[in-house]
């Protein structure tokens, strides 16, 4: 499900326009950019959290050449969902 | 950067006042996004907003893990997860505090940087240790230099009499003090140290015949001499058989005595150091010679044996070996103390003694140096605790010098002299310090015997007075040998009584519990350095392993000590004889 479909999938089911609804999709992306790049973490109830986190400088060696690098500290996001959500993907167990 | 956790309703509220649209319409925009992204999750679809990043399923394996507390084997069974993988603008956004970051490329030794962060605290320890170290040898040095000033007076302006009459003053009232002492672990260590200078004073005076004429008083005294001598060994002897039951007490006395025996040692060693320095340098010797004679006279001790020898350069020759000899004792001595350190180095994982002797002295077998300087602290070199501070001492570099066998042999005797006082049993230290003294005499003999050999051949070109001396010489000799083969019955007796002692007690290095993944061939590796030897452990265990290749987990595994004979993994017959045993025990 691409961005479109998600715009059309929510408009379908509210009495608002695509292009609204596409505008306050916007809206929420930027204020969830926001957020994120403060640092702070999203929390979406029942749904799971938005969070950063930072990951550790470490060493890796290259195994064909044996190079080591130093790899710099670096922060990224991280989802972790809620257990609601957890067990709700889980009902159906494996699909594939 | 803050950590807050926003909410939903927060959020609603940011939307909303960013939009022209109601906080009612977000809130009812919001109640219907989750749950989209929901059923579009569940029906197997990734779910892409843009600018933001993808959300989707990962169907997480089932593995295999192990319970911390029980050790038991348990499996996780695999779950769905939602994975987020955030947009490259949002990626770059968040990580703009650490942008200005680069992956590094390293060449260095990376082990090195990280010994650098090594925490302040472990410093400290480090800074208190190299200080009570520093203050230790400034006391002991303090005696040293007092007499090296002594012996550098001399060399400048060439005056022997009053300062060299000092030092033998030293030298006499440490005599003394030691007999005084009374202990017999004193007399023995004491008895070498002056057979050493006689010898010195003997090659002197050897040398003085030709200036001075063998007079009636040299007769006089070297006839006391073979009163004296053979008094002294049979004393010895007597001693070395009473030791064993003293040994206890000798013990004690050694502790108490430790201290103060150990500088008397020292300056006795630089005494000796300065006779050598005098021997070789011709300008002293005259006015040596009658040094020696006042001491002679002052202590009136008749042990100095006078033989008339006057064929310089063949006693040179012979006393090269005396000098060598003497000069590697010299550096053992110092280099012994262990006061200067090459550097520090914390024991980890994968470390050994070896690994640091390779390092720092480019050869594995120097290790025992390094444990013999960290001996207060490591109890057992074989398994050291990791963080360790373990002191690198610098060596010299003739004792590095592998195509010496005089280093080799000093290695033997330090490493015997290191584990025999590890293994805590009395009777094998007891023997072994014997042995050693016997062989301080045995070699002297030896010596002895070369000199009078070599005294035969030259004598019998030369007039009657020294035919004479020959025949005392003979004589000697002959008493000698006696009291050589008295030494040697008791010391053949204690050694089998250390055999024995050997075969009835069972010795175990360790004793090993076994987890998974160890192998009696690695224990073979860890404690006998290669794994053909693990029959022995299987030997020594049988009666709890039935099938050396299938062993219960928790099993306790002795392992035996063994000798150093069948364990030689240089040695080809070794792992033969062990692969040899293992072939009956698999076809078993």
């Amino acid at each position: 499900m691409n961005h479109k479909e998600l715009v059309t999938a929510i408009a379908s089911k509210m009495d608002l326009k695509k292009l609204e609804v596409e505008e306050l999709l916007d809206a929420t992306v930027s204020v969830f950019r926001e957020q994120l790049g403060e640092g702070n973490t999203i929390g979406l109830h029942n749904f799971g959290n938005f969070e950063v986190r930072k990951k550790e400088e470490r060493l890796s060696v290259h195994p064909a050449t044996q190079i080591r690098t130093l790899i710099p500290p670096k922060l990224v996001v991280n989802f972790k969902q809620s257990n609601t959500l957890k067990e709700k993907i889980n009902v159906t167990g494996h699909n594939e | 950067m803050n950590n807050e956790k926003i909410n939903i309703q927060e959020i609603i509220d940011l939307v909303a006042a960013k939009t022209t649209y109601s906080k009612k319409q977000t809130e009812e925009f919001f109640r219907l996004l989750i749950p989209v992204i929901e059923d579009a999750l569940l029906n197997g679809e990734p779910v892409k907003i843009k600018n933001f990043g993808t959300l989707k399923i990962h169907w997480n394996k089932p593995r295999k893990s192990v319970n911390v507390n029980t050790g038991e084997d348990i499996i996780i069974s695999g779950y769905n997860k939602v994975v987020f993988t955030p947009d490259e603008g949002l990626k770059n956004l968040v990580n703009e505090p650490f942008a200005y970051l680069e992956p590094v490329e390293l060449d260095g030794d990376v082990v090195e940087e990280q010994h650098e962060s090594v925490p302040l605290k472990i410093l400290n320890e480090q800074a208190l240790e190299i200080k009570s170290i520093l203050s230790e040898i400034n006391n002991l040095n303090n005696q040293q230099t007092v007499e090296e000033v002594e012996i550098e007076e001399i060399e400048i302006e060439d005056k022997l009499s009053v300062t060299e009459i000092e030092v033998v003053e030293n030298y006499e009232s440490e005599i003394s003090e030691i007999s005084e002492s009374t202990s017999d672990e004193t007399l023995t260590n004491e008895q070498p140290e002056i057979t050493e200078i006689q010898e010195q004073k003997i090659i002197i005076a050897e040398e003085n015949t030709e200036e001075s004429s063998v007079g009636t008083d040299q007769e006089i005294k070297t006839e006391e001499v073979k009163e004296d001598h053979p008094h002294h060994i049979a004393g010895s002897t007597e001693l070395l058989k009473v030791k064993q039951l003293e040994y206890e007490e000798l013990n004690e006395d050694e502790k108490k005595n430790n201290g103060i025996t150990w500088w008397l040692v020292s300056i006795s060693a630089i005494v000796v150091v300065f006779l050598m320095f005098l021997f070789i340098n011709p300008n002293f010797k005259s006015a040596f010679v009658k040094e020696i004679k006042k001491i002679t006279d002052t202590k009136k001790v008749s042990r100095v044996d006078i033989l008339p020898i006057p064929q310089k350069e063949k006693v040179i020759v012979d006393t090269a070996k005396i000098k060598e000899d003497k000069i590697f004792n010299e550096i053992l001595k110092e280099t012994r103390d262990y006061d200067q350190l090459i550097t520090f180095e914390r024991m980890r994982t994968g470390r050994t003694l070896k690994y640091f002797a390779k390092k720092y002295y480019d050869n594995p077998i120097f290790w025992i140096y390094i444990y013999d300087a960290n001996k207060d602290d490591i109890t057992d070199p074989e398994n050291i605790k990791n963080g360790t501070l373990i002191k690198i001492p610098e060596i010299n570099s003739r004792l590095l010098d592998t195509t010496n066998k005089k280093t080799l042999e000093i290695l033997e005797m330090i490493s015997n002299e290191l584990f025999n006082k590890t293994d805590n049993s009395q009777v094998e230290t007891s023997t072994d310090s014997l042995n050693k003294v016997e062989n301080k005499f045995y070699i002297k003999d030896e010596v002895i015997l070369k000199n009078s050999s070599i005294d035969q051949t030259d004598v019998q070109d030369n007039n009657d007075s020294i035919e004479k001396t020959e025949k005392e010489l003979q004589t000697k000799k002959e008493i000698k040998t006696v009291e050589t083969n008295k030494i040697e019955q008791p010391k053949k007796t204690i050694k089998e009584q250390s055999l024995k002692n050997s075969n009835t007690n069972n010795n175990y290095i360790a004793i090993e519990t076994f987890q998974v993944g160890s192998r009696l061939t690695l224990l073979a590796l860890k404690y006998y350095g290669s794994k053909d030897f693990w029959v022995y452990i299987y030997e020594a265990n049988k009666d709890v392993i039935k099938n050396p290749d299938n062993i219960s987990v928790g099993t306790k595994i002795k392992i035996p000590k063994l000798d150093n004979s069948l364990i030689d993994f240089k040695n080809q017959k070794c792992i033969q004889k062990a692969r040899e045993l293992q072939s009956k025990y698999l076809k078993n």
